[in-house]
């Protein structure tokens, strides 16, 4: 089976907890038992960060600019596509997190690495920047 | 044990209405925190809200995160900011009560190892003893 479904938002963060609903939705929906609540909340955090980066790094806080959260599913995996209009935002320019508490910034990025199986930073086929992330299903035990 | 009660009522500007509870326990300082998320669209206000509590003080405060069911990287550097400010003070901080998908954040992000984490508002009191 594949879905596809498209949520779009302002670039504000009153938004996020739409984004974390549409996402929680779509894969309770669409997902079957391919994730448990665990490997959900990791997919709801990372594109909560990503999207949280975009109105922070791309439109610099500006309100009123469209976010496109495009979700697709498969047998396989979820992909998750942050279409925006804004500045591309490169994860090279945000300083790696400290571990030993002694900065409160960084960690976005890093969890968006570690929540998801691959992540891309890329223009799409219309030229607009996008943030392009997949989740695997977790393997069974058999 | 006297319990001098303090309620600090706060309405967010967006979707929902909630309140962060401050008790004062002896010589503790216990901080419900409110809503079931804490994300950039709810920092700005906590940060504000619990000022009074952290900023200059050597209080020794506990945060019952006992509410929270999602918090991300905007919330935990909040968090830790208050733990620095509170320390660099004299005072410090400890959470207690945190559901499964807070937890794991931290985890994730190794704060368990930085901040003093406990299973219950009694054990975080009884910490600071």
């Amino acid at each position: 089976m594949n879905v596809e479904k498209t949520l779009e938002i302002s670039s504000s963060f009153n938004d996020l907890p739409r984004v974390r609903r549409f996402l929680h939705e779509f894969c309770h929906t669409y997902t079957g038992d391919g994730f448990d609540e665990d490997h959900m909340a990791q997919l709801e955090l990372a594109v909560n960060e990503a999207t949280a980066n975009i109105i922070e790094h791309a439109y610099h806080g500006e309100e009123g600019h469209s976010i496109q959260v495009v979700a697709q599913a498969d047998d396989a995996q979820v992909a998750i596509e942050l279409v925006h209009t804004g500045e591309a935002f490169t994860p090279d320019s945000v300083p790696p997190p400290s571990f030993d508490g002694s900065r409160s910034n960084g960690f976005g990025v890093y969890l968006i690495a570690n929540c998801m199986d691959d992540v891309q930073y890329l223009q799409n086929e219309q030229g607009k920047n996008c943030i392009y992330m997949i989740k695997l299903y977790p393997k069974q035990e058999s | 044990m006297d319990i001098a009660l303090y309620l600090l009522r706060v309405t967010y500007k967006e979707v929902i209405s909630v309140d962060i509870t401050i008790e004062q326990l002896e010589d503790v300082i216990m901080v419900t925190l409110p809503g079931e998320y804490l994300d950039a669209s709810t920092v700005k206000n906590f940060k504000s809200d619990i000022s009074p509590v952290i900023d200059g003080s050597g209080n020794h405060v506990v945060f019952d995160m006992s509410q929270l069911q999602f918090i991300d990287s905007s919330g935990l550097g909040a968090i830790l900011s208050c733990l620095r400010k509170l320390n660099g003070a004299g005072g410090d901080l400890k959470l207690c009560s945190m559901t499964k998908p807070v937890r794991a954040l931290f985890e994730l992000v190794r704060m368990h190892r930085i901040m003093d984490i406990y299973n219950s508002r009694e054990e975080a009191v009884s910490a600071f003893k």
